[in-house]
């Protein structure tokens, strides 16, 4: 799975994961409450089941300045 | 997991992206007429900066008022450029007139310039300068600004963390602790129309309606206090969903007596530009005089 995280920049990464957005977060460490989770392009709730063919992209929500 | 209101999937906060949307506009508006923020004649003047939250405040007031946006531009290199670029795009698409001031104008030096010779803290020459050409701003008979339910959370622990809750009585969804009289000609009413809206909430939508957003950060943001409050505030929210909005609402049945407690004395005017001052000069231009001592410029600022 290419995972995007957008957060002041952009950092790319590439891991073997399958399961919930909730449990994605868990092993990246981020708390959900800061982020959102788009899918293939496409917002999805963090219960979303997603899976090592998809394109994900982690949006930080927390603005600075 | 479904919507709460049908049977389509649940993107954000248990609804699905139609149900959202208009959840979202309902509370914004609300917010408004129960706070009675803006009146019908009002011109607004939306202090804008580019990021998600002025985007979308922007967006929703032109839907039903007469507004018009001011971007500061402070000089800050590799950042303010994205943000602006953004925000003269998005204006442009949506007819909104926008007015741009440089700090390097406006006082001569752009804040990395500022930053470079002095040892002032970019924060607070940067907040000093940047309400001071905001107030400056006559054209208006309200001031919106893009605070959010986090940011006001976050200022309310802060000022119960550090003790200063006589700076309590300064938040709220309309600021301003100035009596009536004196505030019409010295003070322009500040509105906060998005605040009971969590940021995620903002992005969300930002992130639906297709709102272009840039993720760079100022390099001078490190008020590390208000970073360990945001940290600290989200990680009880995702534990206990509500933690923000039971902070501001307690605040909120506070708020009348903290003003009351707490009422501004006298707002004088500054001997100078006569901007409101509690001392002779105001702080914009006491922080001006400190640059030019320590600038040693001959140029004045
Ligand atoms: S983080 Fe500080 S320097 Fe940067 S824009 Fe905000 S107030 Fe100004
Ligand atoms: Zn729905
Ligand atoms: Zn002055």
């Amino acid at each position: 799975m290419k995972i995007i995280i957008k957060k002041a920049g952009k950092k790319e990464i590439t891991k073997k994961f399958s399961g919930t957005g909730k449990k994605l977060l868990e092993e990246l460490k981020i708390n959900p409450e800061e982020v959102l989770i788009l899918k293939n392009n496409e917002l999805v709730d963090v219960d979303a089941r997603l899976t090592d063919n998809d394109n994900i992209e982690i949006l930080s929500v927390v603005s600075g300045g | 997991m479904k919507c709460k209101k049908c049977k389509q999937k649940a993107v954000v906060s248990g609804l699905c992206k139609d149900h959202f949307v208009k959840s979202f506009e309902r509370r914004f508006y609300d917010c408004i007429a129960k706070y009675k923020l803006i009146k019908k004649k009002d011109k607004i003047l939306v202090a804008a900066s580019g990021g998600k939250d002025s985007i979308v405040l922007l967006y929703l007031l032109s839907k039903k008022y007469k507004v018009k946006a001011l971007a500061i531009d402070e000089g800050i290199h590799g950042y303010r450029e994205q943000t602006l670029k953004v925000l003269k795009e998005f204006c442009e698409k949506n007819e909104i007139e926008l007015t741009i001031k440089t700090l390097k104008k406006e006082f001569g030096y752009s804040l990395d310039q500022i930053i470079k010779k002095t040892k002032l803290r970019a924060c607070t020459v940067c907040g000093i300068l940047r309400r001071y050409l905001l107030n400056k701003d006559r054209s208006c008979d309200v001031i919106a600004t893009g605070h959010n339910l986090d940011d006001e959370a976050q200022s309310i622990l802060m000022n119960v963390l550090k003790n200063q809750i006589e700076l309590l009585a300064r938040l709220g969804p309309k600021t301003g602790v100035i009596p009536k009289k004196i505030a019409k000609k010295h003070f322009i009413q500040r509105i906060k129309p998005m605040y009971f809206i969590p940021e995620r909430e903002i992005m969300a939508y930002a992130v639906i309606k297709k709102f272009g957003v840039s993720f760079t950060e100022c390099p001078y943001a490190y008020d590390s206090f208000r970073s360990s409050v945001l940290e600290g505030l989200n990680l009880i929210e995702n534990k206990n969903p509500g933690t923000k909005m039971n902070i501001v609402k307690n605040f909120l049945s506070e708020l009348p007596n903290l003003k009351q407690k707490y009422k501004q004395g006298r707002v004088g005017q500054c001997s100078r530009c006569r901007e409101p001052a509690n001392k002779q000069l105001c702080s914009a231009c006491q922080m001006a005089d400190r640059m030019k001592k320590l600038l040693k410029a001959r140029k004045p600022l």
